[in-house]
This record gives structure tokens, C-alpha cells and sequence, in this order.
């Protein structure tokens, strides 16, 4: 039985909420770095993360927006959706965003063409590596996690609604209580 | 050792005075678990609405039933 008609769209709380409300509240005040922590127990994680690279090689202006299109179609990425994909098809799942994005499916793809045989991996590949081991000095396991300031902040989790961060960021900024809107009284992811 | 030729990480917001830095380490990819639990929800009410039905049914059913068969005899008319 099929119960797709009731699959809610979710939304990743740190892209869709707390990004835009820095953004228009407060800019200027808080420097925001993402970074790329492909998980194994995703394995399309790993793919994901190459794809965003292969943007960020093409276009480094275009990663953010690449990367919002993605996790606003999270449910064409998540375990269930890509289980029995290869990973070129995954690949190929991407290329409208990264054209949505601004970079061509040949320069996209061009990041992601299999390297010469015996040298494993795509061109992205010793990025990524470079990525994986940023996490791991710096600690992180879970997703997302968060270094404030230079220190990882274990009190931070996905579960968090905006009026959490909102009133974490502004303890940690010392800035101005933000008014409660009406997504953040619900807790609407 | 080999090193990046340039710096990591994708910059959402930049600030040349931050009063405050976040590095934030994410994947690109969800488990599905929200939607997940919103369909076993789904199934929850679905089947408990189908049970519903179909014991309301089976009821009236056998109450027809009683009631033809105490129609269909004289001496249980009426009661």
C-alpha cells in the first residue's frame, strides 16, 4: 500500500530558518561556514557531498545554492529514495540542480567522470578526502554539528527549533531578543 | 603531506567582524525518518479507521441477520 500523498517535504531547520534569519536580522554580525560530512551509514552521502564539489569546482559562487536545492529535495536523496541507484545515477539526479545552480551538466559531470583506471575515485575525490579529514580532526560525528568560535558546541542538535537557535545565537552575540514568528511558535521544521 | 590549495568550506554568511563564528559540519542527506513516522501514523489511522468500518459493518450485518431470522419467525416477532 502506497501512502505517498501524506509524505511531508521536510526542510532543513539551519538552511531554510536560521541562515535567513541571520541574514536579514543580523548581517554582519555572524560568519557561517558550512562544511561537507559525508556519513557511511548514508552511502549516498559520500556521492552527495562529490556533487557539491563538483559544483564548488566549476563555480564556487554557486555551492550555496546548489546545496539549498538539495536539501529542499531531500526526499529524492534520502536512503529510501536512492537505495537501488548507482551512484552515477545519483550523479545524474543532481544535474538539474547543479544547472538550476548555474553550472552546466558537462562542467558539473566533468567532476564527477571516473578517473583513470587504477587511481579509484572522480576529480573531486582529494577534496573530499581533504573535507573528511577536517571533521575528524576537529571531532565531528553527528550531523549537524557545530564549532562556535573555534570550539564544538555538543549542545547543538538537529532536533532544534528556530526559537532554540535564535535564542543561542543571540546569548552567544549578545544580541537583541528576536520577536517570536509564527513558524517558530509552532516549531515547524 | 598533501594539503588543500585553498581554503575549505562553503561560505553561507561572511562578515569582516563577526561577532560571532559558526563552522557547521552537515551532510547532504536525510534517513527519511520524518516521513517515515508521518506514514506509519498514516497506516495507524488508516487501519484503525478500516477496522472501524469493518466491525460497524459485521454488526449491522449480524443484526440484519437477527432481525430476518427473528422475522422470518412468528413466535420472535416483536421482541
Amino acid at each position: 500500500m502506497t501512502l505517498k500523498f501524506f509524505k511531508l517535504k521536510t526542510k532543513h531547520r539551519i538552511v531554510s530558518q536560521v541562515f535567513p534569519w541571520l541574514e536579514k536580522e543580523h548581517p554582519g554580525v555572524v560568519d557561517i561556514t558550512m562544511y561537507f560530512v559525508p556519513q557511511p551509514w548514508h552511502p549516498q552521502s559520500g556521492t552527495l557531498a562529490e556533487g557539491a564539489l563538483a559544483v564548488q569546482r566549476a563555480d564556487p559562487s554557486a555551492t550555496i545554492k546548489f546545496i539549498m536545492a538539495i536539501f529542499e529535495n531531500r526526499d529524492d536523496f534520502n536512503d529510501d529514495a536512492v537505495f537501488d541507484m548507482s551512484r552515477v545515477g545519483v550523479y545524474e539526479r543532481m544535474v538539474p540542480h547543479a544547472e538550476a545552480a548555474g553550472v552546466s551538466k558537462e562542467d558539473f559531470l566533468a567532476g564527477l567522470k571516473q578517473n583513470p583506471p587504477g587511481q579509484g575515485g572522480v576529480p573531486v575525490t582529494t577534496q573530499l578526502k581533504f573535507y573528511v579529514k577536517h571533521h575528524r580532526a576537529a571531532g565531528v560525528h553527528v550531523t549537524p554539528s557545530v564549532l562556535v568560535n573555534g570550539i564544538l558546541d555538543n549542545g547543538i542538535s538537529s532536533s532544534w527549533t528556530l526559537q532554540q537557535w535564535q535564542d543561542r545565537i543571540v546569548e552567544l552575540a549578545s544580541l537583541p531578543s528576536p520577536q517570536p514568528t509564527a513558524a517558530a511558535a509552532s516549531g515547524q521544521a | 603531506m598533501a594539503v588543500p590549495t585553498a581554503p575549505l568550506g562553503v561560505p553561507v554568511l561572511k562578515s569582516a567582524e563577526p561577532k560571532l563564528v559558526l563552522n557547521v559540519y552537515n551532510d547532504l542527506v536525510g534517513s527519511g525518518r520524518v516521513e517515515l513516522e508521518v506514514m506509519v501514523m498514516c497506516h495507524i489511522i488508516r487501519y484503525g479507521v478500516l477496522k472501524l468500518v469493518l466491525m460497524s459493518s459485521l454488526w449491522i450485518s449480524a443484526d440484519l441477520s437477527l432481525f430476518q431470522k427473528n422475522h422470518d419467525n412468528p413466535d420472535k416477532r416483536g421482541t
